[in-house]
């Protein structure tokens, strides 16, 4: 770099300073005591200036009209209606598989009461069976009056649907659980 | 009080008025509000980013629609103008990645763009022997951008800086480059 160019460097963003008005009043009569004796920097300062001038007056400050902000609300009132749109839509599909769900599930309810009645059923029928055949309640009555407890005249059909209802709720609960 | 600190404090109130009205929730006053405030600068950085007025006009739509859409999600991490412009600035540079191939096939050889030329309009200088539009163009797009924006916003260090969202350091540096090299563009041509 020869000494002009260094010369050149060195001032330009100290000419372009005082051109944006972006210098303290010391530097602007600093700047401009070496414009008024320097040849190189008063032809660049002139350029500068009328660059700045021509810049200044042919790139304006566009802006935009009301219209675009019409635009932009009518945009807006679109997107939102269209979200409205899209969210009542998914509330009326949760909606439905909600209640598509809720009607399986009855449906499951019933099947299991059913399957775990029938079961019960069974049970209470096989157990009174066995009871008669084996004479278990007529040893287990024996044995509560041996010990001193108060007789249930019902105690044999109490403990058969005990038996049966567990047995019962235990068959509902495995088709609920294996088949639901 | 000068015009910059001038449009500071309005940008400080505007900043604060949105806030609040997005605290209470009420995004459409906010919306309603910042708007106005935002339009033309958004405008600016869009026109000076895509350089055609028309396509600046559409992305600057897009880009207060993004604004829109998400505005609930902004808690003040950063300042609204920052946010604001820091939208416009990934708007424009997508739609830049998007359009770019297909502007240079439909480019002129010599790279003049009318739409440039037509940011320089009414006052043209007839004797001049290389409009400012073309003289722009051959400038790097970082020196056309800070040149264009700083003219656009009333030679604004401060408003320039925070639209592009560079430091005002780099702001001086990118325009005293690029007026160097306007005025050697212009020695060449004549």
């Amino acid at each position: 770099m020869d000494e002009l160019e260094q010369h050149d460097c060195a001032w330009n963003d100290r000419l372009q300073d005082l051109l944006d008005a972006d210098v303290r009043s010391t530097e602007r009569a600093e700047i401009e005591s070496h414009i008024a004796t320097c040849p190189r920097c008063r032809l660049q300062y002139a350029k500068l200036k009328r660059l700045d001038a021509k810049l200044s007056a042919q790139i304006g400050a566009p802006r935009l009209d009301a219209a675009f902000d019409r635009q932009v609300f009518a945009k807006i009132n679109a997107l939102d209606a269209r979200r409205r749109e899209h969210a009542q839509r998914q509330a009326e599909r949760e909606l439905t598989e909600n209640l598509q769900a809720l009607a399986r599930a009855r449906r499951w309810g019933v099947v299991c009461l059913v399957s775990g009645v029938v079961a019960a059923v069974a049970t209470i029928y096989a157990i009174m069976t066995w009871s008669e055949n084996v004479d278990a309640a007529g040893q287990l009555f024996s044995f509560v009056t041996a010990i001193g407890l108060p007789q249930a005249g019902s105690l044999h059909t109490f403990f058969s649907f005990l038996i049966a209802a567990a047995i019962g709720g235990g068959v509902a609960k495995w088709i609920a659980d294996t088949v639901g | 009080m000068s015009q910059v600190a001038i449009t500071q404090a309005a940008g400080a109130d505007t900043e604060t008025a949105v806030l609040e009205r997005l605290g209470a929730g009420q995004y459409r006053e906010a919306f309603a509000l910042l708007l106005p405030h935002y339009r033309d600068r958004v405008f600016r950085l869009c026109l000076s980013m895509l350089q055609q007025r028309a396509w600046a006009e559409d992305v600057c739509q897009d880009v207060f629609l993004r604004i829109w859409r998400a505005l609930p999600g902004f808690a003040g991490q950063s300042s609204l103008s920052t946010w604001v412009y820091a939208i416009s600035r990934n708007a424009c540079l997508s739609e830049l990645r998007k359009r770019r191939p297909l502007v240079s096939i439909d480019d002129d050889e010599d790279g003049y763009h009318p739409e440039v030329a037509a940011l320089a309009i009414e006052d043209a200088d007839d004797s001049a022997t290389v409009s400012v539009g073309q003289m722009l163009e051959q400038l790097p797009e970082r020196y056309r951008q800070a040149v264009t924006l700083f003219y656009m916003e009333d030679k604004s260090y401060e408003q320039t800086a925070a639209s592009l969202g560079l430091p005002l350091g780099t702001v001086k540096a990118l325009l005293h480059r690029a007026r160097k090299k306007l005025i050697a563009i212009a020695e060449q041509a004549a």
